[in-house]
């Protein structure tokens, strides 16, 4: 039968974990679309589809629930195509400073209340590089890297920030410009770029000085099509609904390298949150399930299909592997499903009224492709370079994509010396859980002595005054059963009980000093929170028992001891308030002239008051 | 039955695929472990420990921990504080012979559920690894026996860099004879070296 400590022990536990998990769930995203045609100067031709990139991704994080704000001028050909769009504002850094002020204050709002933030920038237009500094254009003022980390990304409340940025030379607006002008081997950056925020991830356009490419056909950049393509569900390996970094990477590698001419192949960068090295394994975006603003459509078929709006807009391009689905999250609207070659057209009706099989969620629509019935199509075709990006998308994307990009980045992109696991975290991020006051209760055993096994109930508290320092009280009572050899000894020799020395309780007031901290993944997945930590402490407490004396024969009585003890302890962070610690103390102490060195190891149950993540 | 043991390992390292089958595979598969260490509960087996190993490792989170094996090189009797001294200078009781633990090897599989980054000093990055073993140990005890037992742990293990690593081992021996069973908790600090 469970005793009703154990009981409690066992319920606050599970009470700790279940909380533990509701509160990391609850990612809230907040989103800055940028698009600008214009080119700097008259030798460089203007854009014609940025601002078309910017308003087709912040159409779809909106269906994503991400709470998304939309800084373009739209051309004559793009307010045509989306007559009920009004941006938010023109693509000036005024503009931008102040949507991000509003940005800032609704994310600290959602932090209030127990929400994760994260934040996506994206910006399509022009790039380049100056003095060693990449930048991108808005209409009154270049954004640089330096105001891309010291005022856009700087002091935001967020978990993650995740950049995009569709413009050429995009890599040097986040990394650094080699010597001589080169391409800069991306590790440098990362480690001489101190100001660059750790918890940021970076999906770029361009991996050196390389420009980005628009195709007509598309009716936007390649890039930013691509990545479109791969969060609405493209990239989505395992269907979970959730586009990680790794799938996203996987997406855009499987569907560039068809192309043979480097010259037409789009070449990006891709950098998950972390510092060096990142995880893989976080996420992008995630899918809220099919509700009124989406539909799911299971491509359960291989082969390369886009899909195209009443308006002609071309929304995505997929390409499943043999053997894999994907769940596609599309917009509930009449659309266009194609097969590449022109060959087939099927008809997607996801509004209301519209037909498709309903499933999946409760007021979702989701349909299978395999349901759907296909006429035939003819479109003719011509250029070089459309023959080059018709290449786009040649290869199937499968899970076994997704694996491969894994091992590719660890492999080509890990820069030398960097931790080969999965790298997360920091800067701002909430990782690291910072504790104030600690309230615990431990109990333990002291195993080391050969005659006497001691069980330990301790409360303690702790004040921790840094990250890194704490300072600690500590109250110990034991209670001391006999082992095998003392009941021999006792029962058999004639041993008296008072000649083995109990600790019958103790005080300690002492330091922490907590080293290491940071965050492990259950499976790649669920983020824990660890401290190591090493203690130090002045012992004070009684005892009885030990070797007899003249003065006392039969045994030792009562007595004071001191001394210290030191050791090292495990600390799991369960929830913002709760955590389970595990110390194994090795102690000295001295009594009437006689030392003894017993060890403890503890395992106990922490409430944290205050602090913050 | 205790044969039996040792063969199922190693057909269940051999039946699991040598390529990574999911997308988060190790980066590499070998590893060499030296590690000192202590047994600091036990009553008889007291002193320091040689503790050396070689894992394969199949995926991230599962290896097979091929053969280990631990040696005392210091034991309670070269340090003049044997089991066998202390009875007798204190209770003036002359035990029977000792019968301490002397040396082991071991075979275990290897599971890995936790990966992820710690900060040194809030600093300085580096990863770590939570993982548990569980396998088969024989140890050869001073009497010039020998017993076959169980092997489950804890470790931990704080990366240095793409192929050197720090692991901390907590490990629990038991060990069957004639009938009975004994405990042996055994603690080391050691360095791995990957390739």
């Amino acid at each position: 039968m469970k005793s009703p400590a154990v009981t409690l022990v066992t319920s606050l536990v599970l009470v700790s974990l279940s909380d533990a998990h509701a509160t990391s769930d609850v990612t809230v995203r907040f989103a800055l679309v940028v698009g600008h045609n214009r080119a700097e100067g008259k030798g460089r031709a203007d854009l014609r589809y940025a601002d078309d990139d910017a308003v087709a991704t912040h159409r779809l994080l909106v269906r994503a629930g991400v709470r998304s704000v939309l800084l373009a001028r739209l051309d004559a050909d793009t307010r045509a195509l989306n007559p009920r769009l009004v941006p938010d504002g023109p693509p000036r850094w005024g503009e931008l400073a102040a949507a991000l002020k509003r940005l800032r204050r609704e994310m600290r709002a959602s932090a209030r209340e127990g929400a994760r933030p994260e934040f996506i920038l994206f910006y399509s237009g022009h790039g380049d590089v100056s003095g060693g500094e990449g930048y991108v254009l808005l209409e009154d003022r270049r954004l640089t890297r330096s105001l891309l980390y010291g005022v856009v990304l700087s002091g935001l409340p967020t978990a993650r920030n995740h950049v995009v940025v569709d413009a050429c030379k995009s890599y040097y607006l986040a990394f650094d410009k080699g010597p001589g002008g080169k391409r800069a081997p991306y590790h440098r950056s990362f480690i001489g770029a101190p100001s660059r925020p750790r918890n940021t991830g970076f999906v770029l356009s361009t991996s050196s000085d390389r420009d980005s490419h628009e195709w007509e056909r598309f009716q936007a950049g390649v890039f930013s099509h691509e990545v479109r393509s791969a969060l609405q569900g493209g990239g989505d390996a395992d269907n979970d609904g959730r586009i990680t970094y790794a799938e996203l990477g996987a997406f855009l590698r499987t569907a560039n390298r068809g192309i043979s001419n480097p010259r037409f192949r789009p070449d990006f960068v891709i950098r998950p949150p972390g510092h060096p090295s990142g995880n893989l394994a976080q996420p992008f975006l995630s899918w809220p399930r099919p509700d009124e603003r989406s539909a799911a459509l299971v491509v359960d078929r291989p082969g390369h299909l886009y899909l195209e709006d009443v308006e002609g807009r071309r929304l995505l391009d997929v390409n499943a592997a043999s053997g894999q689905s994907l769940m596609l999250r599309l917009p509930r609207e009449r659309l266009f499903l194609r097969r590449a070659d022109n060959s087939r057209e099927y008809g997607l009706e996801l509004g209301e009224a519209g037909g498709g099989t309903a499933g999946g969620a409760a007021g979702g629509r989701t349909v299978r492709l395999s349901r759907l019935r296909a006429t035939p199509l003819s479109l003719a075709r011509r250029g070089a370079m459309h023959l080059a990006l018709e290449r786009l998308f040649a290869g199937g994307f499968s899970k076994r994509e997704v694996a491969e990009f894994v091992i590719f980045f660890e492999r080509e992109c890990l820069p030398p010396g960097a931790a080969p696991p999965a790298v997360v975290v920091s800067g701002t991020d909430p990782l690291v859980v910072r504790l104030s006051h600690e309230l615990d209760t431990e109990v333990g055993i002291l195993p080391a002595d050969l005659y006497t096994t001691s069980l330990q109930l301790s409360v303690g508290y702790a004040w921790h005054m840094t990250r890194l320092w704490a300072l600690q009280l500590r109250l110990a009572y034991l209670r001391s059963y006999a082992k095998d050899l003392r009941e021999q000894l006792e029962e058999n020799f004639g041993i008296h009980r008072r000649r083995f020395a109990e600790i019958d309780y103790f005080g300690e007031i002492g330091v922490l000093f907590k080293p290491i901290h940071g965050r492990l993944f259950l499976f790649e997945g669920y983020a824990t929170h660890w401290e190591v930590f090493l203690s130090a402490a002045a012992v004070v407490g009684r005892m009885e028992g030990g070797d007899r004396t003249e003065r006392e024969p039969s045994g030792r009585g009562p007595r004071v001891f001191v001394g210290g003890a030191s050791g090292i302890g495990l600390r799991w962070i369960l929830t913002r308030s709760v955590s389970l610690r595990s110390d194994l103390r090795q102690m000295v102490l001295h009594a009437d002239g006689d030392l003894y060195y017993p060890l403890a190891v503890t395992l106990g149950l922490a409430v944290n008051i205050g602090g913050d993540a | 039955m205790r044969q039996v043991v040792p063969v199922l390992l190693v057909v269940l390292g051999l039946g699991i695929p040598s390529r990574p089958a999911v997308a988060h595979g190790p980066l590499y598969r070998n590893e060499i472990l030296f590690a000192v260490g202590t047994m600091p509960a036990s009553a008889t087996s007291k002193g320091l420990t040689l503790y050396g190993s070689y894992t394969l490792r199949f995926t991230r989170h599962i290896g097979w921990e091929v053969l280990g094996g631990m040696w005392f090189f210091s034991s309670r009797r070269d340090a003049g504080i044997s089991l066998e001294d202390e009875l007798s200078n204190n209770y003036d009781v002359q035990p029977t012979a000792e019968c301490t633990l002397e040396a082991l090897i071991n075979s275990n599989l290897i599971f890995t559920p936790l990966r992820g980054d710690l900060l040194v000093l809030g600093d300085v990055e580096i990863g770590g690894e939570v993982f548990l073993n569980l396998g088969y140990a024989m140890g050869s005890f001073s009497n010039d026996r020998s017993a076959s037992g169980l092997d489950a742990g804890l470790g931990v293990r704080l990366r240095l860099g793409h192929h050197t690593s720090v692991r901390l081992d907590l490990r629990e021996y038991l060990f069957f004879h004639e009938g009975s069973h004994e405990h042996n908790f055994h603690l080391s600090v050691g360095l791995g070296l990957g390739f």
